[in-house]
């Protein structure tokens, strides 16, 4: 398989996954090109153990999530330089919400939506993604995470219970 | 109390399989590839080692530079202070 047939078979699926972590067409396209470069150049250390879709799956989430922990750290260090804060606790939001996939009448109910998941821990945010909105069944959520189908389950009970506390404290 | 909360939720998990797949553009595919190529030029690896050896040539220049200059002040220090204590008159 060429580099150039994995990226025309798996481009899409890294781009939407990208875009329900960051919930921005600028930041999701800059993790795809990040995706598939790793993906080229790791392309020989990729061993039939799982799939090649999982394995693209694996990185596409990693990726996604250095990208908004690298963009929590640069938004604390610059806090921190203005405000002389030691301690600042910084969630993830979406700076600009543009969301390709969402309408824009429905735009202002989603981003309430995703401001609640992103304040979810990165397992429990992925599981949710992986089952809710990329419509994965229970085991392909386990093998992508490496889980078994009994702590999926658990996980997303735990992240239904924490989006449910969020959503009713954002109002 | 518990229906009505799974009743939310339900709400809440319908409105996100509703998310519309997007359809990524073109350009991603040409940045990926020339982010590749100029990375095939000029292997990471080798320009990390290249900017290591130009760090250290720089700084062995430095500690080399100010090491000649103050044996030169120490040079000239010395010969002030001969020429001071001499008694021309003697």
């Amino acid at each position: 398989m060429t580099f150039e047939e994995i990226y025309f078979e798996h481009h899409k699926m890294v781009y939407n996954l990208a875009l329900q972590y960051v919930q921005n067409i600028e930041d999701a396209e800059e993790i795809t090109q990040d995706v598939f470069i790793k993906v080229f150049d790791k392309i020989n250390s990729f061993n039939n153990k799982s799939s090649m879709k999982t394995w693209v799956y694996r990185i596409a989430i990693n990726q996604s999530l250095d990208f908004i922990k690298s963009k929590k750290s640069k938004k604390r260090s610059l806090l921190s330089s203005v405000f002389s804060l030691s301690d600042t606790t910084t969630t993830f939001e979406a700076i600009n919400f543009n969301h390709p996939g969402i309408e824009l009448e429905q735009k202002e109910t989603y981003q309430k939506l995703f401001k609640s998941i992103n304040k979810l821990s990165n397992n429990q945010k992925t599981v949710l993604i992986l089952l809710k909105i990329e419509d994965k069944s229970q085991a392909e959520t386990a093998e992508i995470m490496n889980l078994s189908v009994k702590a999926i389950e658990s996980l997303f009970q735990r992240a239904k219970n924490n989006l449910e506390i969020l959503l009713n404290q954002n109002g | 109390m518990a229906n009505s909360s799974d009743g939310d939720m339900k709400e809440v998990f319908e409105y996100l399989a509703n998310i519309k797949k997007a359809v990524p553009s073109n350009n991603i595919y040409i940045k990926t590839t020339n982010s590749i190529q100029r990375q095939e030029v000029i292997p990471i690896f080798w320009a990390k080692v290249a900017a290591c050896l130009l760090i250290s040539y720089i700084a062995s220049e430095i500690y080399l530079s100010s090491k000649l200059y103050n044996t030169h002040k120490n040079d000239i220090s010395v010969l002030i202070s001969k020429t001071n204590n001499n008694l021309y008159n003697e």
